[in-house]
C-alpha cells in the first residue's frame, strides 16, 4: 500500500508542470515544415509553457516570423528570455540580437553584449562575432553593467 | 495628488456639482434615464460635447460601446455579452489585449479574420520579424488599400463597408451606419441596424462573428456545421479554399520575376539568418552550384518559396532524375522564404541532405537530414542528437526511394547543362 502511494506521489510529481501528453515537439516540427504553422504553434505551445526551452525557442521563431501567430517581436523576446534563462544557446543569442536591434525589446547593448557573451561561453561562433562587434559601441558605464549582467546570469546557472 | 477625473468622481465633488445643477435648471428626467441639467444646454452640435466620449450631453456617448463611460451602464448589451469586445472591462480575456498571447481566452484572436491580431487577416499590422527591406510590390499595394476592389487578400473589407472590425478601413469611415463612427446617428439608434455590432437583433444571425451564443461562428470557426465557415474567404480553416488569402503562404503566387527580386533582395538576409546556426554548410552553400532557375514554391516544404543547390561532389544532381546514387560526401541545400498575403516576405528554414557512409541509415538512403531554422536553432539530425524529430523527413522523402531519395523540382525550374 506504502508502495502504491510512493509511486502515485512520483508520478504526480514528475506530472507537475509536465505538457500535456498530446503536446509533441516532433509533431509541432513536422507541420512546421509543411507550412501548417497554426498547428506548429499548438505542439509547442503547451511544451513552452512547461517549460521546454527548444519549444520556447521554437515558439519565438513563429512569433516572430508572424507565422501561425500573430507577429509579435516582444513576444518572442519574451519566449526567448525564458530559454535564455535557462541557459539555452540559440535564445541567449537571439536575444541578444533584438537588444542589439531593439526590436521587440528597448535597445540596450549592455543586455545584448550580456546576452551574446553567454551565448559564446557555450562556443557559439556566431555569438562571439556579434558580441565582438557589439563590443566598441559599448560605453564605460554599458560594459560596467554588462559584465554586471554576465556575472548574475552566472551565478543563477 | 488626485487627477481631475478623481477630482470629479470625489465624494466631495460629486454633491457640490449636484447642488449646483438643482440651483442653476433643476433636474430633466427622460424614461428611466437621469441627464444632470448640462443637458439642457448642451448641443448636439457642440465640438465639445462630441469630443468628450463620458460627456452625458454627447448623443453619441450612450450608444458608443467604447465609450469608457457606457462600461458602467449594465445595459450596455455590447460590454456585457461580446467576450470580444476590448471596452468591457469585465472581459477577462480582451480587457487585456486581445493580441495577448498568452491569453489563452481570447476566442478573437483565432477565429475572427477581422481580429489585428489575427496572423491571416492581412490587414493587420505584422510587429514581427519580416523582412525590413523585402516584399512583394503588388501585394503590399493591394493590402495597403482595404477599399481597393481589386485587392485580392482583403475580401472582408472590400465587400462589407459595415465591417465593423476593420477601424482602418477608410470605406466604412464614409459609411453612415459604420458602427466605428461614434457619432453616427444611424448606428447608435436603431438597435437593429445590420451594420451595428451591439445589435441585439443580430444574435439571430449565425454568422455574426460577435455573437457569444453563437455555437458555431463563435466558438469555433472550422466547425463544419458553421455556416459560415465555407464562404468565409478568412476562415482560418479555409486553407483548402482556393480563394483564401490567409491559407497556406504558398497558395500566393508569384511571377517568376517576382520570385526573383524577392529572392535577389532577401538572400543576403537568408545567410545571416542561417549564420546564427554555426552550421558549416549554411555559411558556404550560396557558393555551390544552383540548380533551380528561380524560387519556386515547393509543396513538400509548407508552400515556401526555394532554391535548390549541390555542391561540387554532388554535380549529378543536375541531370535529375537520371544521376542515380549520389557520392559520399553529396551535399544539397535548399533555403527557403514565405510570403504573406500582405506581400511582406520572411526567411525560411534552410534544408540540408549529407550523403554519409554505407550504412548510416538504410531508411534514409544513408542521407543525413538537418533543418536550420531562421533563428539558427537546429533541432534535430539524423542519427544525430534530436534525431527523431527529423525522422519525418526521410518518410517524406522516402516517396523518391527509386531515385535515391531525392525529391526533385518541377521541370519548368530546373537548370539544364545544355
Amino acid at each position: 500500500m506504502r508502495l502504491i502511494v510512493v509511486v502515485l506521489l512520483a508520478g504526480l510529481l514528475t506530472g507537475a508542470g509536465a505538457a500535456p501528453s498530446h503536446a509533441d515537439f516532433a509533431a509541432g516540427l513536422e507541420a512546421y515544415d509543411a507550412g501548417d504553422f497554426e498547428t506548429a504553434a499548438a505542439e509547442w505551445r503547451p511544451l513552452a509553457e512547461a517549460g521546454s526551452a527548444e519549444a520556447q525557442v521554437a515558439l519565438a521563431d513563429l512569433y516572430h516570423n508572424g507565422l501561425g501567430v500573430p507577429a509579435d517581436t516582444a513576444a518572442a523576446a519574451r519566449w526567448y528570455r525564458r530559454a535564455a534563462e535557462k541557459g539555452d544557446a540559440v535564445a541567449q543569442l537571439n536575444l541578444g540580437d533584438l537588444y542589439s536591434r531593439g526590436r521587440g525589446v528597448a535597445r540596450d547593448l549592455a543586455e545584448a553584449y550580456a546576452w551574446l557573451t553567454l551565448a559564446a561561453a557555450q562556443g557559439r561562433a556566431w555569438a562571439e562575432r556579434r558580441r565582438h562587434d557589439i563590443l566598441p559601441l559599448l560605453s564605460e558605464a554599458e560594459h560596467a553593467k554588462a559584465e554586471a549582467l554576465i556575472a548574475e546570469r552566472r551565478q543563477g546557472e | 495628488m488626485k487627477s481631475n477625473r478623481q477630482m470629479l468622481m470625489s465624494t466631495t465633488v460629486i454633491p457640490l456639482a449636484v447642488m449646483a445643477g438643482v440651483a442653476v435648471g433643476g433636474m430633466a428626467v427622460t424614461g428611466t434615464l437621469v441627464v444632470g441639467p448640462a443637458y439642457a444646454t448642451c448641443s448636439p452640435c457642440n465640438p465639445c460635447a462630441a469630443a468628450n466620449p463620458c460627456n452625458p450631453c454627447n448623443p453619441c456617448a450612450v450608444a458608443n460601446p467604447c465609450n469608457p463611460c457606457a462600461a458602467a451602464n449594465p445595459c450596455n448589451p455590447c460590454a456585457a455579452a461580446n467576450p470580444c469586445n476590448p471596452c468591457n472591462p469585465c472581459n477577462p480575456c480582451a480587457a487585456a489585449s486581445p493580441c495577448n498571447p498568452c491569453n489563452p481566452c481570447s476566442p478573437c484572436a483565432a477565429g475572427n479574420p477581422c481580429n489585428p491580431c489575427n496572423p491571416c487577416n492581412p490587414c493587420a499590422a505584422g510587429g514581427g520579424g519580416d523582412s525590413l527591406a523585402c516584399a512583394v510590390p503588388r501585394l503590399v499595394t493591394a493590402a495597403a488599400n482595404p477599399c481597393n476592389p481589386c485587392n485580392p487578400c482583403n475580401p472582408c473589407a472590400a465587400a462589407n463597408p459595415c465591417n465593423p472590425c476593420n477601424p482602418c478601413n477608410p470605406c466604412a469611415a464614409a459609411n453612415p451606419c459604420n458602427p466605428c463612427n461614434p457619432c453616427n446617428p444611424c448606428a447608435a439608434a436603431n438597435p437593429c441596424n445590420p451594420c451595428n455590432p451591439c445589435n441585439p437583433c443580430a444574435a439571430a444571425n449565425p454568422c455574426n462573428p460577435c455573437n457569444p451564443c453563437n455555437p458555431c461562428a463563435a466558438a469555433n470557426p472550422c466547425n463544419p456545421c458553421n455556416p459560415c465557415a465555407a464562404a468565409n474567404p478568412c476562415n482560418p480553416c479555409g486553407a483548402c479554399n482556393p480563394c483564401n488569402p490567409c491559407g497556406a503562404g504558398g497558395e500566393i503566387e508569384l511571377t517568376d520575376a517576382e520570385a526573383k527580386a524577392v529572392y535577389d533582395c532577401l538572400v543576403g538576409e537568408m545567410k545571416a539568418a542561417y549564420a546564427k546556426s554555426d552550421s558549416a554548410i549554411a555559411a558556404i552553400y550560396q557558393g555551390w552550384t544552383r540548380y533551380s532557375t528561380v524560387a519556386y514554391p515547393s509543396a513538400t516544404h509548407g508552400g515556401r518559396f526555394v532554391q535548390n543547390y549541390a555542391d561540387e561532389r554532388a554535380q549529378s544532381y543536375g541531370t535529375y532524375e537520371n544521376g542515380g546514387t549520389m557520392p559520399i560526401g553529396a551535399q544539397l541545400a535548399k533555403d527557403s522564404f514565405s510570403v504573406k498575403a500582405n506581400g511582406k516576405v520572411a526567411v525560411g528554414p534552410l534544408f540540408i541532405m549529407e550523403k554519409m557512409q554505407a550504412g548510416f541509415n538504410k531508411t534514409s538512403d544513408d542521407w543525413r537530414y538537418t533543418m536550420v531554422m531562421p533563428n539558427g536553432a537546429i533541432f534535430g539530425t539524423t542519427n544525430g542528437a534530436g534525431s527523431a524529430k527529423v525522422e519525418f523527413c526521410i518518410g517524406c522523402h522516402q516517396a523518391g526511394a527509386d531515385r535515391d531519395s531525392m525529391l526533385f523540382m518541377p521541370e519548368e525550374y530546373r537548370v539544364t547543362s545544355n
